[in-house]
């Protein structure tokens, strides 16, 4: 058990460290890369001419002036920020300031500028005073650069972290509660009309598309209902600006516990039918296959009681492989449901991380990826370290 | 003391009259009324979104100021019906859709047509060959699993869209995405990027199954005694372990087409991957979302083929698992 | 090493004669169970007569899908979806079982009537320890519990043979061998001194030295706690050992039901002549073993006639029409138009 451990804690290290160069590669030197996005961005923002300045400041805030190595490690564990060994690495060069420049002449007479070598070089000594973050591996992610800008991610995910958590906890919870024993009463009456209607139900939500599952609850419980003067649910955001009034139930101040109730219900509604369509469809057909097997028919012809035979027998033993399933639910936990977050236009993680990628706030995005990653990992963990309870025949070695 | 046994010959209760394969698959699949009206269902959208330029009653980017918002089954200041309706810019809401469909069906098929070859291919790889290979393409898959696909798949297009222009796709290619997506040549290279990220997520599944299936219909006796007889490795592919691997990977492309579809919509509804002015059904439910509170029916006439393929295609997927699954006969 | 098939040698109780009714413990009529599949109605028990003094073993001989497992779950109603017994009656001890209400049904399986399987490895409840799979049965049925319970399930384990009981009934079945887990399940239907003991194929699945071992167990059982035994089996030899009557099931139905002795003195059916040339005999010197050709019949559209006349090498025109359990002379039972 213990050498276990070990082991699948280095492994789980070393794939976050690949994680984390795969997305740094992807978020920072991309093709076009920062430089061009936010030159963009200024254009067309109104600003006519970039100067000079404003490419300085990028390039010092995306440290482009440093080799990819160094920068790199800083962005990483927030070193080196200095010389290393006192005075004596000061003079190591690290980076470039200014690139030289070299006017090419070809024989036609056409002339080329191209960047070549370095004109003025950049010291380790030079980057002492640069701000630098304490590093990803810390907890650090550095400042958001668009959606609030100065601003620390980790701040930023503080703020939205408590809408995610209680959105997903309820659904997730919900649909456990409901989803399992559904599930378990579909296969036990197999064939039965209860089956029939609830498998139907299941297979159609299994196969809608979320956001289109959200968009038709949103025409139907928000838009229609208001149309038509019925009492409606108020939707998108977690938490109204301004009174409303809805029929039959009176005037609802915004910021209200009821006001956020109702928004809460739809964002948590749609989770909760799509994850109970998946998991009892998963638990049914897992139920079905252990009750065919020959140790439930044992316990029936020992004199169990078919209550027991279910709940005891067989279900301790259909709920095996749904362990499975509950490793990506920590993750899910926290990175939110993308898709549903931003149908609802609910202030969470997962809209967050929308926000991040289409407005380039590179800092977060990169942020919610890796926390995602690692989260998942520990879910895996968790999850072979729950087979071993649930399982005895499965030892970990 | 010996107890003898095999005192009988093994029960072979096989005799009803010799039926192929493929007729059987057909009868089963026809008794699965649900899919069949699926089947009927798709066919006809692949049939609209084919004859699209041809039956799309405006062209697809006309603007027209003068009849923005028209609802369904108006008429607008040139006395032309509008089935549909207009958009926000007062582009036919019918014409949109039917490109929109030949974009989406067709990055659906496209996509998943080379995720699953991918698939296919290194899967036959790894589990015929097994070795090296085996581990190389194995631990690729172990660690793509551990990311969190939907989050990577829209880092990786809102990296890349964007930056397709720099990309030197040959002619012929775009020229033939152009044709095939009925889209300009331009949008064509925008098309082609989002179906290969599409594809380069797709092919894992197919890829686990397919090694799976070749593990296990390479423990069967025969491939053995085929081997012992001399086939060579390329022969034993072709002719005894792909026809064995079929049926599953028949089902399993159907379901991938589904999750193309879903994962395309899903991406333009977001706001990356294919952009207006190239119509995806995804896209039009994007631009329409933000007008849903005036005019309800703009998010629902995109939203409908989404639902309606994707249920579809679902509903065949598993009409042709029960047909295909030997399982099912008792 | 002991011959087997010239005759039952075994040191079994003196059978009674076929037919006596005195003191029936078990009385199976016209049982019939049907299974209602997508491609059409399987007849997997179609008239099935069956008759179990107390102390008896009776063995039930058959090929697989002949119907043999589908008649002993049906004795304990434990046929599953899509299957169905539509006619008959099992009268128990005075008592039609197939009237029983679920709940009165219950309480008699695993007490009076238990049952053990081919497969012991998956038979056993992979996610609890043997011991307490034991208990179970002891506290569903005798109430008791705790130490009481623990004291018996060691007791239990000792008998079958199982050494070191107190440590084995903490171990889990992947934890033991399928000849342990065999006597584990053995413990588990003896539990409660069941009046009647069905052993499906008890030891089919096992090496060839566990199942004379586990054969030699229940024997000294049978001895002991003077439990009647159903046994089912495809093993000329293994009835030979252990029964006193025999029932040959073919395609659904008897067509043999004899005496021990009788039936591997004289078989009468031409099926049961076949099965007895095709299996192999010690100190005899043949040079190949008999194959009966052909395969059992679809039990869908089960043959107007005889159902075994298609493979039949005796088969004549009469063989066309049904024939009924035909009594001989000599007070044997037979399904065959030769002896009428």
């Amino acid at each position: 058990m213990a050498a276990f451990l070990v082991r699948r804690l280095l492994q789980m290290f070393l794939v976050t460290i690949v994680a984390a160069i795969c997305s740094y590669s992807l978020l920072y030197i991309s093709p076009g890369g920062p430089i061009e996005t936010l030159l963009a961005e200024k254009q067309n923002g109104g600003a006519n001419r970039i100067d000079q300045s404003d490419i300085q400041r990028v390039i010092e805030r995306f440290e482009l002036d440093i080799n990819l190595p160094i920068r790199f490690s800083r962005w990483l564990i927030g070193w080196p920020n200095g010389p290393i060994f006192g005075s004596f690495g000061a003079d190591w060069v690290v980076g470039c300031t200014t690139p030289g420049k070299v006017r090419l002449r070809y024989p036609d007479g056409r002339t080329e500028i191209v960047e070549e070598g370095c004109e003025n070089t950049l010291t380790l000594a030079e980057l002492e005073g640069r701000k630098a973050s304490r590093g990803v591996a810390f907890g650090d992610f550095g400042e958001s650069q668009v959606i609030l800008r100065g601003r620390p991610v980790t701040d930023l995910i503080g703020s939205r972290l408590f809408y995610t958590l209680y959105l997903m906890g309820g659904a997730v919870g919900l649909a456990l509660l409901i989803g399992v024993p559904i599930g378990v009463y579909s296969a036990v009456k197999q064939y039965s009309r209860f089956d029939y209607t609830m498998t139907s139900i299941a297979f159609v939500g299994s196969s809608l598309p979320s956001f289109v599952f959200g968009i038709f609850a949103i025409l139907i419980l928000s838009v229609l209902a208001k149309q038509a003067g019925l009492p409606y649910l108020p939707s998108g955001d977690a938490v109204g600006v301004r009174d409303y009034v809805i029929p039959l139930l009176g005037t609802i101040t915004a910021g209200s516990f009821f006001d956020r109730f109702l928004r809460f219900l739809m964002p948590c509604g749609v989770l909760t039918f799509i994850n109970i369509a998946g998991w009892s469809r998963f638990v049914r057909t897992s139920m079905l296959e252990v009750l065919s097997q020959d140790y439930v028919r044992t316990a029936r012809a020992k004199g169990v009681k078919e209550s027991a035979v279910v709940l005891k027998h067989a279900l301790r033993n259909s709920l095996i492989p749904f362990v499975t399933l509950l490793a990506g639910v920590l993750a899910t936990l926290f990175g939110g449901a993308l898709i549903t977050e931003t149908v609802f236009n609910w202030p969470g993680l997962g809209r967050l991380y929308i926000d991040a990628l289409s407005r380039s706030d590179y800092n977060v995005a990169n942020a919610l990826l890796l926390i995602n990653v690692v989260l998942l990992l520990i879910g895996i963990l968790i999850t072979d370290i729950l087979y071993t309870v649930v399982d005895p025949r499965i030892r970990l070695g | 003391m010996a107890t003898t046994t095999t005192a009988v010959p093994a029960d072979e209760p096989k005799t009803t009259a010799p039926e192929s394969q493929l007729s059987i698959v057909l009868r089963r699949f026809r008794k699965h009324h649900l899919a069949m009206f699926c089947l009927g269902l798709l066919t006809v959208m692949l049939l609209l979104s084919a004859l699209a330029p041809v039956i799309a009653p405006f062209p697809r980017d006309q603007l027209d100021s003068a009849a923005k918002f028209l609802t369904p089954l108006s008429v607008d200041h040139a006395g032309k019906l509008r089935i549909f309706g207009t958009d926000h810019l007062g582009r036919d809401y019918t014409t949109r859709l039917l490109f929109a469909s030949r974009v989406s069906l067709g990055t659906a098929v496209f996509a998943t047509l080379i995720a699953s070859t991918i698939g296919i291919v290194l899967g036959l790889l790894a589990g015929f060959f097994g070795g090296w290979i085996d581990t190389i393409i194995s631990r690729t898959l172990e660690v793509v699993a551990t990311f969190p696909t939907l989050s990577l798949l829209l880092i990786v297009v809102s990296i890349f869209v964007g930056n397709e222009k720099n990309i030197p796709f040959p002619a012929f290619v775009t020229k033939t995405i152009s044709f095939l997506f009925a889209v300009s040549e331009r949008e064509a290279k925008l098309v082609l990027m989002v179906n290969l990220i599409l594809a380069l997520f797709g092919w894992t599944t197919t890829c686990r199954l397919m090694r799976g299936m070749v593990l296990s219909v390479r423990e069967n006796v025969y491939i053995d005694s085929a081997r012992a007889l001399g086939a060579s490795n390329l022969r034993l592919l072709a002719r005894h372990v792909f026809p064995n691997s079929l049926p599953p990977m028949i089902v399993d492309f159907t379901l991938a087409v589904n999750g193309t579809l879903v994962a395309e919509s899903a991406l333009s509804f977001l706001g990356f991957g294919i952009t207006d002015p190239t119509p995806t059904w995804g896209n039009m439910l994007n631009s329409a979302q933000s007008y849903m509170f005036q005019y309800p029916w703009m998010p629902l006439i995109p939203s409908l083929p989404i639902l309606l393929a994707s249920v579809a295609i679902n509903y065949i997927g598993d009409g042709l698992r029960d047909a295909l699954d030997p399982r099912q006969k008792i | 090493m002991t011959s087997i098939p010239s005759g039952a040698r075994s040191p079994t109780p003196e059978p009674k004669p076929a037919g006596a009714t005195s003191a029936d413990l078990l009385r199976v009529t016209g049982l019939k169970t049907h299974f209602f599949t997508e491609d059409g109605v399987v007849h997997a028990v179609d008239g099935v007569d069956l008759r179990l003094g107390r102390g008896e073993t009776l063995g039930i001989v058959g090929e697989s899908g002949s119907g043999k497992s589908v008649t002993s779950l049906s004795i304990l109603r434990l046929v599953s979806h899509p299957g169905k017994i539509v006619a008959g009656s099992v009268i128990f001890d005075g008592v039609d079982l197939l009237n029983l209400g679920d709940e009165e049904m219950r309480k008699i399986r695993g007490d009076r009537i238990s049952m053990i399987f081919q497969q012991p490895t998956t038979a056993l409840n992979p996610v609890f320890r043997v011991g307490d799979q034991i208990i179970e049965t002891l506290e569903i049925h005798q109430g008791l519990k705790g130490d009481d319970s623990t004291k018996r399930c060691i007791e239990l384990l000792t008998m079958v043979g199982l050494p070191d009981a107190p440590r084995r009934m903490k171990q889990y079945p992947h934890q033991l061998s399928g000849g342990q887990c065999q006597r584990v399940m053995i413990a588990m239907a003896l539990a409660c001194n069941p009046e009647l003991l069905i052993a499906d194929e008890p030891t089919t699945a096992l090496d060839v030295t566990i199942q004379a071992q586990i054969l030699d167990l229940m024997r000294a059982l049978r001895e002991k706690i003077d439990t009647s035994i159903i046994l089912i089996t495809h093993d000329m030899g293994v009835v030979a050992e252990m029964a006193d009557s025999v029932a040959v099931m073919y395609a659904g139905q008897i067509i043999e039901y004899a005496d021990v002795r009788a039936i591997f003195a004289s078989p009468k059916h031409p099926y049961t002549q076949g099965l007895l040339h095709s299996m192999p005999v010690l100190g005899q010197v043949r040079d190949e073993l008999e194959v009966i050709p052909g395969t059992v019949p679809s039990l869908i559209n089960p043959p107007a006639g005889c159902r075994f006349a298609a493979r039949c090498a005796k088969r004549f025109e009469k063989c066309d029409q049904p024939p009924p359990m035909i009594e001989t002379d000599d007070g044997r039972k037979v399904r065959c138009w030769l002896y009428e």
